[in-house]
């Protein structure tokens, strides 16, 4: 039970973490490259 | 202190921006590359002054009064926001055209530095600049610099940041007699007479010039650019690309990652559906997807290289004369070469199109152009249904320009009746292309791929796997067909019967493509690792269960040739302006590969097997349908134009 709660927590935090800036680029309509290169700075 | 870097488009700013601050940001050897604006700090080799120095790169413009939109960005940063010191960027090989918008500069009041960038093609050529004679003429500084070997950079930062604080003495032309624009260049060409010797004959036959009577000619041009577009796809598609993908496939992601987190899961004991979710879920639909990693970057390497040769821009005249016949012109292909990387800055670089119609044509076909992420559906259909071949890649790139004409044409006679402008385009002199910046380029393309395969298509894989492991009622459930996903996809499967796709798995897989168009392989890997004992990723795999080669192509053109990723779309929808023409927009591309792929399953199971495809009867309505309701548009667009006409 431990070792799964562990586990879960690390893959729960790298999920959150996914999760963040999935909705932070879509939002932005960022692509992976404008992630990179800021093209998106739109007005 | 805030340093704006202008001047005309191509002459380098990117390429001197990339240099001042250690940025990565994309160069091309075309005009027409940066449509926004980027502040970034200079890098600490050039911080010379205690003060923290921005540097602020804009869009290339020929004049301070803008013509197009990108233009608009940089007259109004430069007239509104007020840099402390303009750099301007000179290009050395057109010397007297970029000093039109110097002139507009030096009108200002703001001090400028002129940077005479490009010194080794001046020196090439066997030109000779006078600097002083140039700087007395001008009123300003004038720094002769190669902004590619950084040559000449610490002069022209040291003379920008000594300038700051001081006043320009502007130069008026509103005396001068006759029309301002013919006599500002009267005086330009006068002042070039004392500072330049020219050796080099502008009308003499040069290297390029003959490269060009071949690439660029009005027949050879276009089989030219297959052939060479072809041997760029098969060598990252079949050859080294394909190679290290494989085995990154096969051996990483197939057996050494997975066999050491099983390992350890059991041997902590870790819950065996913890332990399916991660292995399964998370790593196996990511890992299909990075898989493709090589393949891209070898992909993205050979294209920077095209690209800074000065190759591309011969592609935007060969096809001119074609889009014309269509309503738009070379101007077009920029934003769709762009778009072959990704479709966002693609849909964004429609912004240098001035004509409104063209503008949302381009808007609306560019997507169509296969782009980096659409590439691992690509490899992945090509290996599994199509080994040793190299036709699959190249060919979805012809049928691509098939798209976008006919596409254009249809678009035309739907909506548009304006004549497409003139196409006017300044072609760079072939070089040697930077090795350098092919690796920057291929790196930053390989940064950005791992991200999204780290957030976007990692949060969508883990859910993928959650709801083909759960029931409505949160129960596990070991038959697929009973799980969440299965009755999402059931709701869409119907729609894609008369395209021959039979099965809930690939309305799922195709549903969870529009977030991000790689989570078409995941989710298959998802599913599939769950559901079939066969590997992905080898010729006849997994997926041959769900298609014949036939079907799995129609696939492959139903994923690539519908309305791209959420972030395109919404890209889309900001640069259109236009809710009813982002809506327009979207419909056509959703019909456009609808009926693609209905066309290549059921007329190519015809051809190829004899017989008729499953969902056959179903496809013959939806034809049917299609063409009452395009002819019905058509007439009612002729019936409006009839009107409008009259009215007039």
């Amino acid at each position: 039970m431990i070792p799964t709660i562990i586990v879960g927590g690390i893959f729960g935090i790298i999920m959150l973490w996914a999760l963040i800036h999935a909705k932070r680029d879509l939002k932005s309509n960022k692509c992976a490259g404008c992630s990179v290169n800021n093209c998106s700075s739109r007005k | 202190m805030k340093i704006a870097l202008a001047g005309n488009p191509n002459s380098g700013k990117t390429t001197l921006f990339n240099a001042l601050t250690g940025k990565t940001e994309y160069v091309g050897n075309w005009a027409g590359v940066t449509v926004d604006k980027k502040v970034a700090a200079i890098k600490n080799k050039y911080q010379i002054v205690n003060e923290p120095i921005d540097i602020v790169d804009l869009p290339g413009a020929y004049s301070i009064s803008p013509y197009t939109g990108e233009e608009a960005i940089t007259s109004d940063f430069v007239l509104e926001s007020k840099p402390d010191v303009i750099i301007n960027i000179v290009d050395g090989a057109n010397i007297s055209r970029s000093l039109f918008f110097t002139t507009q500069l030096l009108e200002l009041g703001i001090p400028v530095v002129v940077a005479l960038n490009k010194a080794d093609i001046i020196t090439k050529r066997g030109d000779i600049v006078n600097g002083h004679e140039l700087e007395k003429a001008l009123g300003c500084k004038v720094v002769t610099i190669t902004a590619t070997t950084e040559k000449g950079l610490d002069d022209l930062v040291k003379t920008a940041a000594h300038l700051v604080g001081t006043k320009q003495e502007p130069l008026n032309f509103n005396d001068l007699d006759g029309n301002n624009d013919v006599a500002r260049q009267t005086w330009i060409n006068t002042i070039l007479e004392k500072s330049l010797n020219k050796k080099h004959n502008a009308s003499r036959v040069n290297f390029s010039d003959r490269i060009d009577m071949v690439v660029a000619h009005k027949w050879f041009g276009l089989p030219i650019f297959f052939l060479i577009m072809w041997g760029v796809y098969a060598f990252s598609i079949e050859g080294l690309g394909g190679f290290l993908s494989g085995y990154l496939n096969d051996v990483v992601f197939g057996e050494v990652i997975p066999d050491a987190l099983n390992g350890f899961f059991e041997g902590v004991g870790v819950n065996p559906l913890m332990q399916a979710l991660i292995v399964d879920g998370a790593v196996g639909g990511v890992g299909a997807v990075i898989g493709f990693l090589p393949l891209i970057m070898v992909l993205f390497f050979c294209l920077s290289l095209l690209e800074d040769s000065g190759y591309m821009s011969r592609v935007a005249v060969i096809m001119d004369r074609y889009f014309k016949k269509i309503g738009l012109s070379g101007k077009s292909i920029i934003p769709m070469i762009v778009g072959s990387g990704c479709a966002i800055p693609g849909v964004m670089a429609t912004r240098t199109i001035e004509n409104e119609n063209e503008k949302r044509m381009t808007t609306i076909l560019t997507p169509f152009v296969p782009c980096g992420a659409k590439l691992p559906i690509i490899a992945l259909f090509s290996v599994v249904f199509f080994p040793n071949t190299s036709w699959v890649g190249p060919s979805i790139y012809i049928i691509a320009i098939g798209v976008i004409i006919i596409g254009g044409l249809l678009l035309k006679k739907l909506f548009v009746w304006d004549n497409t402008s003139f196409f006017i385009m300044e072609l760079p002199e072939y070089k040697l292309p930077s090795i350098k910046n092919a690796i920057i380029q291929m790196f930053d393309k390989a940064k950005g791929f791992i991200y999204k395969a780290t957030t976007i298509i990692l949060v969508m894989n883990t859910l993928v796997w959650f709801m083909q492991a759960f029931n409505w009622k949160l129960q596990a459930t070991e038959i697929q067909s009973e799980s969440i996903l299965a009755s999402v996809g059931s709701v869409i499967a119907p729609l894609l019967i008369p395209l021959g796709f039979v099965g809930w798995q690939l309305a799922a897989a195709s549903i969870t493509g529009f977030i991000a168009k790689e989570n078409v392989v995941a989710t298959f890997a998802v599913l599939f690792a769950m559901a079939s004992e066969e590997a992905l990723h080898v010729p006849g795999g997994a997926l041959s269960q769900m298609f014949t080669p036939v079907t799995a192509y129609a696939f492959l053109a139903f994923n690539l040739f519908t309305p791209p990723c959420f972030a395109a779309i919404g890209a889309m929808n900001a640069e259109m302006d236009s809710k009813k023409w982002f809506f327009r927009g979207l419909a056509f591309q959703l019909s456009v590969g609808y009926i693609l792929a209905l066309l290549i399953t059921h007329i190519g199971t015809l051809i190829i097997y004899g017989e008729t495809a499953e969902g056959f009867v179903p496809a013959i309505f939806v034809l049917i349908a299609y063409a009452v309701g395009v002819t019905f548009l058509i007439k009612r667009a002729n019936h409006s134009k009839t009107a409008l006409v009259a009215t007039e």
